[in-house]
């Protein structure tokens, strides 16, 4: 498929020329399916372990989208998926977007307030869900919550006439954590997540015996791009767990099922490094890896102790997922750098003024190109500040060398990366603020040995009202996902804030780390 | 086992070991993370001297689920 870039905004345009095969990313699925029908494309462990070639889970994908186009459902309506990895999720996922519909995945851990803002932003139709989590879609209003089981099991059966979707069609938006509190929906387009797919695939030197293991969530990009979107790009097969369930098995798995490559967080790094489980596969040839800073310390050891290579990049729910990766083969990688950009995508590093900066300058990491968000949905002042002038502005900052690799420096602001989940200070703030005896809070990140940065909250009270750390936890219990509760509550008397009342995180988190040495 | 098991799940997810019971399940703990069931399996294995198996370890999604099991 020919792009056409006059169609694109101006920050996805690039000044290379690279197609992609596939009208949609359904038609890559079908594709694949019509070259290798009977192979073996998805692979869910467990007690009841099930696995689909393709041509059976394009059966079931067929089935499903008529179940959908039965009940009403057509091009351009968003549904919410409340579940977790599963073969479900990846039926869902591909029969809406046969549809041309959007998929808004929601993590299953926030909670039923935090659900329904996204539900409600994202103007969803309706809400599918696993019966394990309809507690939660129980405590608030919905406009259709449709569990998962009944598209178990269908009769098959093929959708009617379907509305052609392009590849700049919307295809999915992804909810991420907001300076102000609330998550901002990203909106990306099926060019999008063909384009990223394609890039990593080919970055990669992937081939239909390419297995990957899933076990990131897939409500995130960096589960739907890098372990099923970009093994299908090639023509292989992915093998998908419920990521709570799945460190303990990890090398397990990668034997059992012959994995070629996994992504995850450097946390996970640590926490296999600190498991008595070691490698037993002659399979495994690497790992991708980004979201925090990975240490060299922590690869260092995991490659020596392992013997698997590491490849270090960098991306955001902005960029679909990767936007630059460290060198394949493994010899070729320059360590500490986050690599260089992908086919998809150029990178530079601008300062202030929106100017671009000259090797080994600091400045913002800013991206251009095809695998860059269209959009944050419905919020147009946000949008023109980080898209602004054909460049999607990260928010991260770094600087490249002469030879076009790039390296981490800093987050601009204080967004806080707990095992790969972004979490803004305002998120656990809002919800501190509502106890009567809360004057003000402050939330800052704590460095986590394992998490790689942990979640602590400065509060200055009321007059008068006495509260303890241990009710002001409890008061928060609910109100906001666990994973963002506050590991510790310090009470101090003021919040230290700047002339222009600003509140001086840095000087919060000095006085941390000082009196933790 | 069901008293040992309760208390290790108790101990683990910080939880009333009197409220765990066949409704107590990952979906429903909230502080039942990855992390969490990490730490849940090792004390397992210890407490009940024996190595679990891949497919057993990704099945223990409830008290039910694991008390099944280790009656096995």
């Amino acid at each position: 498929m020919k792009i056409d870039q006059s169609k694109l905004p101006k920050h996805q345009r690039i000044s290379t020329t690279i197609d992609v095969e596939y009208k949609n990313v359904c038609d890559l699925f079908f594709q694949k399916s019509k070259k290798n029908p009977h192979k073996k494309f998805l692979f869910c462990p467990g007690k009841n372990e099930k696995s689909y070639t393709y041509i059976e889970l394009e059966q079931k994908i067929l089935s499903t989208a008529k179940y959908l186009e039965k009940n009403g459902f057509k091009k351009g309506d968003r549904i919410n998926l409340v579940v977790p990895n599963s073969a479900e999720f990846v039926i869902l996922y591909f029969a809406g977007l046969l549809l041309g519909m959007v998929i808004v995945p929601i993590n299953e851990d926030l909670s039923p307030v935090e659900m329904l803002y996204i539900i409600n932003d994202s103007k969803s139709k309706a809400v599918f869900y696993d019966p394990a989590y309809k507690h939660k879609l129980d405590e608030i209003e919905v406009p259709s919550a449709i569990s998962i089981e009944k598209i178990k099991d269908l009769p098959s059966q093929n959708p009617g006439k379907i509305e052609e979707t392009t590849i700049y069609d919307d295809a999915i938006i992804i909810y991420t954590s907001g300076t102000t509190g609330n998550p901002k929906g990203v909106v990306l387009t099926h060019l999008n997540l063909l384009a990223d797919a394609k890039a990593v695939s080919e970055w990669f030197e992937l081939t239909e015996n390419s297995r990957t293991l899933c076990i990131l969530p897939m409500f995130h990009n960096n589960g739907q791009v890098m372990t099923l979107l970009n093994p299908l790009y090639a023509g292989g097969s992915t093998v998908i767990v419920k990521g709570k369930a799945s460190l303990m098995s990890f090398w397990g798995l990668i034997e059992k099922y012959l994995i070629n490559w996994t992504s995850v967080m450097p946390s996970i790094l640590s926490i296999l490094l600190s498991l008595k489980k070691e490698r037993t596969d002659n399979s495994f040839e690497g790992i991708f890896c980004g979201g925090q800073i990975l240490t060299k310390s922590v690869q260092e050891e995991f490659e020596s102790r392992f013997g698997v290579p590491i490849f270090e990049g960098f991306g955001l729910t902005e960029t679909t997922s990767f936007a630059c990766f460290n060198d394949y083969p493994a010899k070729h990688r320059k360590i500490g750098s986050i690599g260089r950009p992908l086919s998809a995508n150029e990178m530079t590093i601008m300062d202030e003024n929106d100017k671009e900066l000259k090797p080994f300058e600091e400045g913002e990491i800013c991206i251009r190109g095809l695998n860059v968000a269209k959009e944050y949905l419905g919020l147009p002042d946000k949008n023109m500040v980080a898209f602004r002038d054909g460049w999607f502005h990260s928010g991260d900052y770094g600087y490249k060398d002469e030879r076009n690799y790039f390296y981490f420096k800093t987050r601009k602001d204080f967004l806080i990366i707990k095992g790969g989940e972004n979490i803004y200070p305002a998120e656990l703030e809002n919800v501190l603020f509502r106890h009567p005896s809360v004057a003000e809070s402050a939330v800052i990140g704590i460095p986590d040995d394992l998490l790689g940065e942990e979640i602590c909250a400065f509060v200055a009270l009321n007059d008068k009202i006495e509260i303890t750390v241990e009710e002001l936890k409890e008061f928060c219990k609910g109100k906001i996902a666990n994973f963002k509760q506050a590991k510790e509550i310090i009470i101090i008397e003021e919040i230290p804030k700047g002339p222009t009342k600003k509140v001086l995180y840095r000087k919060l988190k000095e006085y941390y780390l000082n009196s933790h040495k | 086992m069901e008293e040992k098991l309760k208390k290790i799940m108790a101990e683990t997810f910080k939880l009333d070991e009197n409220a765990i019971n066949e409704e107590t399940k990952m979906s429903k703990v909230e502080s039942w993370d990855s992390l969490s069931h990490l730490q849940l399996i090792a004390a397992l294995e210890e407490a009940f001297g024996m190595e679990i198996d891949m497919d057993d370890m990704l099945a223990m999604t409830g008290y039910k689920e694991i008390l099944e099991i280790l009656k096995k």
